[in-house]
């Protein structure tokens, strides 16, 4: 029993050095959301994310927590997490897990703007739907960033106005932008 | 002639009455968090292994419908910082070898991060996300607090 413990443990310790080995972390982040209507022009920022980045597998993941999110006007900032919208306090973080199309056509280890095709799966308020993009990879000095823009509807999220403020005011698919930086590249 | 006059100055008290509330519900202003007083005080590590406890329970106690969630004094050891955005992260010891406290300090707040070296900090935030394993990012994510300011 003491023999497959250690060897369980072992195993652990194996797997996890070798799984993050080409993980890298970012603790810098910025997500904006852009809202137009002809009533109001609507951006909030959030630069409490949590990303990695598997240089070997492309696989990217962004842990977003929602009340994050900045205003200009506090009214506004209400609405976005209330229980109408995004529901802050009953779902706490939005996630995104995809992967970088071809990661294997990327030279990481030369400095570089990279245009890549980003693949996944964006989940808000527990609903999961597909987000296909265009991205970029930058690599300056040994240091990994991202970036990319895409829509999201929200009503494909159950986000849903009937009538009145603050449907009026906010637009019915939304721009985001995303960017983090990550940890040093590992040689 | 004098009740008609009556009724017209009071529904124009009523009109001005409801355009001012109107006004001040779209421009009302942030709370100010730095002047604030913090709801709860305790130790970064107390809160962080409290939420490692029971996840949902303390985002049912600290987190608002509205987002403003609760203000939080925080004392713990200083571990790093960095610069993020518009803003510094201060870094405290949480849970050693699980999470610790991501303070985003406000827009404009100023610090000398060499003097803050090894010392036990005091400082003040919004806490808007918990810290939790996550299995996909396969790590503890922080306890994270926005709108920070050192008390000392």
């Amino acid at each position: 029993m003491k023999n497959s413990s250690l060897v369980l443990m072992m195993v652990s310790i194996f797997l996890l050095a070798f799984s993050s080995g080409s993980k890298l972390q970012s603790v810098k982040s910025h997500i904006a959301f852009y809202s137009h209507t002809p009533l109001e022009d609507i951006k909030a920022d959030n630069y409490t994310a949590i990303s990695t980045f598997d240089t070997e597998s492309g696989a990217v993941i962004f842990s977003v927590p929602m009340q994050g999110f900045m205003f200009e006007k506090a009214l506004m900032q209400k609405h976005f997490n209330s229980a109408n919208f995004l529901d802050t306090k009953a779902f706490p973080k939005a996630k995104f897990k995809g992967n970088v199309v071809q990661i294997e056509k990327v030279d990481l280890k030369k400095d570089g703007v990279y245009p890549v095709t980003v693949a996944g799966e964006l989940t808000l308020k527990e609903v999961t739907k597909p987000v296909k993009t265009m991205g970029e990879l930058k690599v300056k000095a040994g240091q990994l960033s991202v970036s990319a823009k895409f829509p999201i509807t929200l009503a494909d999220y159950g986000i849903v106005f009937e009538k009145g403020k603050p449907a009026s005011n906010i637009a019915k698919t939304v721009e985001v932008e995303v960017h983090a930086s990550y940890d040093a590249l590992k040689d | 002639m004098r009740k008609r006059r009556l009724v017209f100055i009071s529904l124009l008290f009523v009109l001005i009455g409801a355009v001012a509330t109107a006004f001040y519900l779209f421009f009302q202003p942030h709370r100010d968090i730095k002047n604030a007083e913090a709801e709860y005080v305790l130790s970064s590590e107390a809160l962080v292994a409290e939420y490692l406890t029971d996840k949902a329970a303390a985002d049912l106690k600290y987190l608002d419908e509205e987002g403003e969630s609760a203000i939080v004094e925080l004392t713990g050891r200083f571990l790093s910082a960095h610069a993020n955005g518009p803003s510094t992260v201060i870094v405290l010891e949480g849970v050693a070898g699980k999470s610790d406290v991501h303070a985003h300090l406000s827009t404009g707040e100023t610090v000398d991060i060499a003097a803050l070296e090894g010392k036990q900090l005091r400082l003040k935030g919004v806490l808007i996300s918990g810290p939790e394993f996550d299995a996909d990012l396969e790590l503890y994510t922080p306890l994270i607090l926005r709108e920070s300011s050192i008390i000392n």
